[in-house]
């Protein structure tokens, strides 16, 4: 499907959602719910946290479509909506959410020479929620979410300079740490 | 635009071209088949694999959390709480209207009885106070 066709048709549901149609909501729901749960898995970790995250998210679209301005992309948008949502978590978990310093991780020396696949997916897991947060939503939102420099940028509310360096310095915190692991 | 920026731009965005932002392209394509640039791609690679790694939970958002997202928000219709907040004035005004035809019908004086007014009379029936 043309993307352009995936905003229209985002569009329109968000339309319809705003006069509280509850049908366009569930199929608004269905749509963007698997990528909302994996971004936001990505960002607090815990499934059930992220659940939660999620769940209010969805929530914040039905009580806020109307207000809603239909010249932006409903994704991009959402992403908005999940990204304060996760600082929302951080903050109320006590992680600090505005360190742009850099963090040294935790370098535990590792001597397993032959990680299972999840295990190692674990560690990186691991070397990632220790990251700062900002650090770790750049990475989340341009390597894995595949989000445009402007997007990513817009949505951390920083210039794109800025998001180079966090992704610079978030790259370079784990290469320090995992190096055990980078062959 | 030199082999120092490509530099950066590897440490940043990774090996891959995609990742890097469109104003970064050429550079990519200037650097990226020299001997220099392999070698700073290659290491960039290396982050790339371990990031790789994270095999986030692709599996299906469970049923259960989709149904309950759809419920939480019906829960919130308005309609709905408009409906509920006439429910529970009907109820009242019933109620309310019940205990004014109770008090009405306790103050009103009671209809003769038609059997004993045949046998007793209308007289008699009204003396002991039927």
């Amino acid at each position: 499907m043309d993307p352009s066709d995936d905003e229209d048709i985002d569009r329109a549901l968000m339309a319809a959602v705003a006069r509280q149609d509850a049908r366009a909501y569930a199929t608004l729901v269905r749509r963007h719910l698997a990528w909302a749960l994996r971004f936001v898995g990505r960002m607090v970790g815990a499934r059930p946290d992220a659940e939660d995250v999620v769940q209010t998210g969805f929530l914040r679209v039905w009580q806020g479509a109307a207000r809603w301005e239909p010249d932006a992309r409903f994704r991009t948008w959402f992403y908005r909506v999940l990204y304060n949502l996760c600082m929302d978590h951080f903050r109320a978990h006590g992680v600090p959410t505005d360190a742009l310093d850099d963090t040294l991780l935790d370098d535990r020396p590792s001597n397993e020479d032959q990680l299972f696949a999840r295990q190692r997916s674990e560690r990186v897991r691991q070397a990632l929620a220790a990251l700062p947060v900002r650090q770790r939503a750049a990475l989340v939102l341009r390597y894995y979410e595949e989000r445009s420099q402007a997007e990513a940028a817009g949505l951390l509310g920083v210039s794109e300079g800025a998001l180079e360096s966090l992704l610079s310095r978030g790259r370079a915190a784990l290469k320090k740490n995992i190096g055990d692991l980078l062959h | 635009m030199d082999i120092d920026r490509f530099h950066e731009c590897a440490q940043a965005y990774g090996a891959l071209r995609r990742r890097w932002p469109e104003s970064a392209h050429a550079l990519f394509d200037r650097f990226a088949t020299s001997e220099e640039g392999q070698a700073i791609l290659a290491e960039a690679e290396r982050v790339d694999h371990f990031l790789d790694a994270w095999q986030a939970d692709r599996s299906e958002a469970p049923t259960a959390l989709e149904q309950a997202i759809i419920a939480r928000a019906n829960g919130m219709h308005p309609n709905r709480q408009i409906r509920a907040r006439h429910a529970w004035w009907s109820t009242a005004a019933i109620i309310l209207l019940g205990f004014a035809l109770g008090f009405s019908q306790a103050r009103r004086e009671p209809a003769p009885d038609p059997i004993a007014q045949m046998i007793f009379g209308p007289t008699v029936q009204r003396g002991v106070g039927l």
